[in-house]
């Protein structure tokens, strides 16, 4: 029989905890973290938790399965405004290379940390009004 | 200041009315000082590691996953509230994007 593990270690967990409350406070939308098998195809089944949250459109999932090797990123319609699909296809190349390593939790929060930080508003120094 | 150079120095000693205590053994201490404390560390060290022995071990990195999914900021019913999602809600949830990657 195979040894089992019982998934993160409290101290990964509050890493991961840590690293979603920094990227919601950062950009100010909602992120969440699945890790786990999917159930059927991946993306139709990310799409589908991204599609359970409290407020999608305004949400970031990001789904892992170890398992298979698979990463999926999913943005809501407001999220997407700012966030674009290159911007989350580079972040998911910055988690692939931890992923590949084996290290989740860092591609993890490596992957937080650079989806919240193109998906901050930016700036406006002046505008049309005077 | 005379009183003060000439008082004698204060001396006591051991009441009378109070019992001999018994001699020590070498053995004795030995178990006060040194078996004791160190049962009592096995112990607390054993009930410390219990729960991870239980459970069994967390997930390192270069380690296969074989856990139970784990959903962070998931709403409270998991991933059985994304099962009871019907195609019409994900229309509504409106124009999804991202990406996806192999690793």
């Amino acid at each position: 029989m195979a040894a089992t593990s019982d998934g993160f270690s409290a101290s990964q967990r509050a890493a991961i905890d840590k690293a979603i409350r920094d990227a919601e406070t950062a950009c100010r939308y909602e992120f969440s973290v699945y890790v786990g098998a999917a159930e059927g195809a991946t993306r139709p089944f990310a799409e589908r938790l991204h599609a359970s949250l409290a407020t999608p459109a305004r949400s970031v999932l990001l789904m892992v399965d170890p398992a298979a090797r698979m990463l999926e990123v999913v943005t809501g319609a407001e999220v997407r405004r700012v966030l674009d699909d290159g911007a989350v296809a580079l972040a998911a190349a910055a988690m692939q290379t931890d992923f590949a390593s084996g290290d989740l939790v860092g591609g993890i929060t490596r992957g937080l940390h650079q989806l919240a930080g193109a998906a901050r508003s930016p700036q406006v120094l002046h505008t049309d009004n005077p | 200041m005379a009183g003060v150079t000439l008082a004698a120095p204060a001396s006591a000693d051991t009441p009378s009315n109070w019992e001999n205590s018994p001699d020590v053994t070498g053995f004795d201490a030995l178990v006060v000082l040194f078996l004791i404390p160190f049962g009592l560390f096995l112990v607390i060290s054993l009930l410390a590691a219990l729960p991870s022995l239980v459970k069994g071990d967390s997930y390192e990195p270069g380690q296969a996953w074989r856990s139970e999914g784990e959903w962070f900021g998931g709403p409270r019913k998991g991933v059985a509230g994304a099962d009871q999602v019907d195609p019409k809600q994900i229309e509504a949830a409106g124009d999804q994007g991202g990406a996806g990657a192999r690793f």
